[in-house]
C-alpha cells in the first residue's frame, strides 16, 4: 500500500535507504521489484516515478483503511502502516465463511483507496502474511486449516526475514548450512534448533512450520503492564506528544527488559481534552523496543490527526502491553534515529561507489565460523539484495549485522583475535629442536615441539607456542570437510602468529599485528 | 538502568552531534595517557608503525566510533574485523574501501573522498608518495576535519619507507618498539593480553614520549 497519490496505472515506487520497499502494479508489470536499488529499478522502467519513504504519510493514508477494518473486526492489530492482521474466526462466522470475509475485506479496501490489496487467511500471522503477499496479484488466498506448513514448504528462507522478523544473518546462516526452504527448516527438530541457535532458531522453526498462532514463549496475563501519562495541559503538537510518551515507553521497556520480557503486542490509547479517544493495537513479532513503541505512537497520531475527529490537544496517553513473552534477544539495539555523521557517511559511501564501483566499498557482516578468515564477510555497502532487514541499511548505524553472536561457534579461539588476517596464507615449514619437520597426527598429537619456523629460506626461532587445537570443519558434508590443527606461536623476530597445519603442510594464516 | 537503549536516547544523540562539530574526537583513557592528551584533534595525520600497529591504530580510533564517528578503512584488506571489534571499534560505523597502492594518485583521491564524510580514515600508505600529491591531499583532509591514520603495508617494521621522516606535516608518529605477550607458554596456554611499548613523537613538540598500552 504505497499511499502516495499516483494512479494504479502509473509505474511508481517508494524507496527507503535507496532501495525499493513498495511499487505500484504498473511498475510490477515491467519488472520493478521490492528490494531493488533505484538504479536497477530505473533500468527496468526509465519513466518510474520515485517517492521517498515517509512513514507519517503512509500512516495518514492508511488510517481510513484501519477504520473500515475495525468496523468489521474490532480485534485487528496493526503491524505497520499497510499491514494488519485480524483473527478470522469471528468475522468468518458472521459473514458466512473465510472466503466471504476475505473478499469483503478486499472490496472494502479497494473501494476506499482504489488500490489492490492482498488478503490471506492461514494458520498464524506469518503464513497469512505470506498468503496476503501472494494475494495482491491473485485475489484472496485462503489456506485451509492445518495446511499452512505445506503452503509454506517451498518458500525461500528470505520470507522469514521479510515478514517474519527473523534476523537476516540467521536466515543466511541456515542457507549456508544447506537449508533452502521453509520446508527444510520445518523438517528439523525444533529442539535441535533451540539448542544450536537459541530462541531465534526456535522461532524461525515455529514460523516455517506455519505454527505461529501463539507466541513461542508463554505469555503473561494481560493487565499487568499498563502505563499512562496524564498531561496537565492539553498538548496540541504531535512531536510534543511523542516526546511525552517517551518517558512511559522507556519505563515500560526497561521494566519489561529487567524481567527478561518483551512486549509483542501493545495497545496505545490517546485521549484529547474534548474526550475523543483513539485506541489501536500494534503487533511486532520480535518485540517492541522503546523507540519502536514511540514510532507506533507517532504513526497512530499522524493517522488520527489526519481525520477530522481529533479536535483538541492530547491530555492522556496510555500504553498497555497486551502480549508479553520472553525476550529472545533478536532486536536491534539501536535507537532508530540517524545523526548527521550517519548522513555524511552515507553521502561519502555513495560517492565512493561512484568512483570505485559497488564491490570496492563494503561493510562487515558476521557470518560465523571458527577460523579468522571465515568469521566476517565484507559485503557491498550499497548492495541491492535483501542483505539486511528493511530497517537496517548500512547507513543506519544498526548493529543487527553482528547480533547473531560468536557464542554459537564453540571451538573458535577466544579473544584477542589476530589484527592481520592474511588474504594469502604464507607457506612455511616448522622443525623441532632436532631439525625434523613437525607433523600432526589425525588425533591431534604432534611429533615434536616446534622450535624453528622457516619461510623462504629464512629461519626464525619459536620461543613460545601453544597448540595443536584441532578443528574439523563441515564434517556433515564429505565434499567440503576440512581438517586443520591450529597453533599460536611467538617468533623470535617479535611477531605473534596464528598457524595451521592442513594435510601436513604449515601455513601462517594470521598475525597478531 | 543499564539497558542498551539508554546509550542512544535523543539526549545522547545530541551529545554525539555536538561532539562531531567540536574540534576533538574521543579516545579511551589508556590511549589518552599514551598520546598525552585526552582527545584526538581533528584534521590530524597520524602514522602507526611496528609490530602491533594495526591493533594500536584500532585502539586509538575505537572510542570515537562508539561516539558516532564513522571509520573508513582504505586499502587495508588484511585488517582483522573481529580484532578491531574486540578493541572497541563499533562495526556498525565501519566501511572498507579498496584502493590501488601502486597508484599514489588514485589512493590520494580516495583518501580525500573518504575524508569528505568520514571522521576517521585508516589507510595503508603507498611506499612512495610524490610530494605534490601528498601536499594537496593532506591539505584537503585537514580542511575536512578528518583524522587520518596511516599504516605501513604489513604491520611489521618499516624499512626505507618515507613514513619515518620524509612526510612533512604528520602530526603524530607512533611507533611500536616492543610488545610483551601474556598467556602463551611452551606448548601451553594461549595469547591472552599484550603490552605494547610505544614511542610517540608529536610534530610541534620536542622529544619522544614513551609509554605503553595494554591490549586484551
Amino acid at each position: 500500500m504505497a499511499a502516495v497519490h499516483v494512479s494504479a496505472q502509473t509505474p511508481a515506487a517508494v524507496l527507503r535507504a535507496r532501495r525499493g520497499i513498495a511499487r505500484s502494479p504498473a511498475a510490477a508489470e515491467v519488472g520493478v521489484r521490492v528490494g531493488q536499488s533505484q538504479r536497477e529499478a530505473q533500468r527496468h522502467c526509465p519513466e518510474l516515478e520515485i517517492h521517498e519513504d515517509d512513514p507519517a504519510r503512509t500512516a495518514r493514508n492508511f488510517e481510513p483503511v484501519i477504520r473500515a477494518v475495525i468496523d468489521l473486526a474490532p480485534r485487528c492489530e496493526i503491524s505497520a502502516p499497510g499491514w494488519l492482521c485480524l483473527p478470522a474466526r469471528g468475522p468468518a462466522r458472521y459473514f458466512g465463511g473465510e472466503e466471504a470475509v476475505a473478499e469483503r475485506l478486499r472490496d472494502l479496501v479497494a473501494d476506499l483507496t482504489g488500490w489492490p490489496v492482498g488478503v490471506g487467511i492461514a494458520d498464524g500471522r506469518f503464513a497469512s502474511t505470506v498468503a496476503a503477499r501472494d494475494a495482491v496479484r491473485s485475489g484472496p488466498v485462503v489456506v485451509p486449516a492445518q495446511t499452512s506448513g505445506e503452503y509454506l514448504a517451498d518458500r525461500s528462507l528470505q520470507w522469514l526475514e521479510r515478514v517474519g522478523e527473523i534476523p537476516a544473518e540467521m536466515a543466511r546462516l541456515f542457507e549456508q548450512l544447506g537449508l533452502r526452504t521453509c520446508g527444510d527448516l520445518a523438517a528439523m527438530s525444533p529442539g535441535d534448533l533451540l539448542g544450536r541457535f537459541g530462541p531465534v532458531g526456535a522461532r524461525a522453526h515455529h514460523l516455517a512450520a506455519g505454527r505461529d498462532l501463539r507466541p513461542v514463549a508463554a505469555t503473561d496475563p494481560p493487565g499487568s503492564w499498563e502505563y499512562q501519562r496524564a498531561l496537565s495541559e492539553p498538548v496540541p503538537h504531535l512531536d510534543a506528544v511523542v516526546f511525552l510518551a517517551k518517558q512511559i515507553a522507556d519505563q515500560m521497556w526497561s521494566e519489561l527488559s529487567t524481567r527478561g520480557r518483551v512486549c509483542t503486542r501493545i495497545e496505545i490509547a490517546i485521549e484529547t481534552e474534548h474526550g475523543e479517544r483513539n485506541e489501536r493495537s500494534w503487533y511486532h513479532g520480535a518485540g517492541f523496543r522503546a523507540a519502536q513503541i514511540l514510532e507506533r505512537v507517532r504513526w497512530q497520531l499522524e493517522g488520527w490527526a489526519s481525520t477530522a475527529e481529533m479536535t483538541a490537544g492530547v491530555v492522556l496517553i496510555r500504553l498497555a502491553a497486551t502480549e508479553v513473552s520472553a525476550d529472545s534477544g533478536v532486536q536491534d539495539r539501536f535507537w532508530g534515529g540517524r545523526s548527521r555523521a550517519d548522513d555524511d557517511a552515507l553521502r561519502a559511501i555513495t560517492r565512493l561507489v561512484g568512483m570505485a564501483g559497488v564491490d570496492a566499498v563494503r561493510v562487515p557482516r558476521w557470518q560465523g565460523g571458527r577460523l579468522p578468515d571465515e568469521r566476517y564477510r565484507w559485503v557491498p555497502a550499497l548492495s541491492t539484495g535483501s542483505d539486511s532487514g528493511p530497517d537496517s541499511g548500512p547507513q543506519s548505524g544498526s548493529q543487527s549485522r553482528f547480533d547473531v553472536g560468536p557464542a554459537l561457534w564453540p571451538g573458535a579461539l577466544p579473544a584477542p583475535s589476530p589484527a592481520v588476517v592474511l588474504t594469502e596464507p604464507r607457506a612455511v615449514t616448522v622443525h623441532d629442536a632436532n631439525g625434523d619437520p613437525v607433523t600432526v597426527t589425525g588425533r591431534g598429537e604432534i611429533s615434536g615441539a616446534p622450535a624453528v619456523v622457516i619461510e623462504k629460506g629464512r629461519s626464525v626461532e619459536v620461543p613460545c607456542w601453544a597448540g595443536p587445537w584441532p578443528l574439523e570443519q563441515r564434517w556433515w558434508d564429505p565434499q567440503s570437510v576440512r581438517r586443520v590443527a591450529r597453533f599460536q606461536m611467538l617468533l623470535s623476530d617479535g611477531s605473534a602468529v596464528l598457524a595451521v597445519v592442513e594435510h601436513q603442510r604449515w601455513w601462517i594464516i594470521a598475525l597478531y599485528g | 538502568m543499564g539497558s542498551p537503549i539508554s546509550l542512544l536516547t535523543p539526549d545522547r544523540l545530541l551529545t554525539a552531534d555536538r561532539l562531531l562539530t567540536a574540534d576533538a574526537l574521543a579516545v579511551t583513557p589508556e590511549v589518552g595517557e599514551l598520546i598525552g592528551r585526552q582527545a584526538l584533534d581533528r584534521s590530524q595525520w597520524i602514522t602507526c608503525q611496528g609490530q602491533g600497529s594495526f591493533s594500536l591504530a584500532a585502539a586509538m580510533l575505537s572510542a570515537a566510533t562508539q561516539q558516532g564517528s564513522w571509520l573508513a578503512i582504505l586499502a587495508t584488506p588484511t585488517l582483522g574485523v573481529e580484532a578491531i571489534s574486540e578493541l572497541g571499534v563499533d562495526l556498525g560505523r565501519v566501511v572498507a574501501v579498496d584502493a590501488d597502492l601502486e597508484s599514489p594518485m588514485q589512493w590520494a583521491e580516495r583518501v580525500v573522498a573518504c575524508s569528505d564524510g568520514f571522521d576517521l580514515v585508516l589507510t595503508t600508505m603507498p611506499t612512495h608518495i610524490p610530494d605534490r600529491i601528498w601536499r594537496s591531499m593532506s591539505q584537503r583532509t585537514r580542511r575536512n576535519g578528518t583524522v587520518v591514520v596511516g599504516l605501513n603495508s604489513t604491520g611489521s617494521n618499516l624499512t626505507g619507507s618515507n613514513l619515518t621522516g620524509d612526510l612533512r606535516g604528520v602530526d603524530l608518529r607512533c611507533r611500536v618498539v616492543g610488545s610483551v605477550w601474556e598467556g602463551l607458554g611452551r606448548g601451553s596456554g594461549r595469547f591472552v593480553a599484550r603490552r605494547l611499548q610505544v614511542e610517540v613523537a608529536a610534530r610541534r613538540l620536542p622529544g619522544v614520549r614513551k609509554g605503553q598500552l595494554v591490549l586484551r
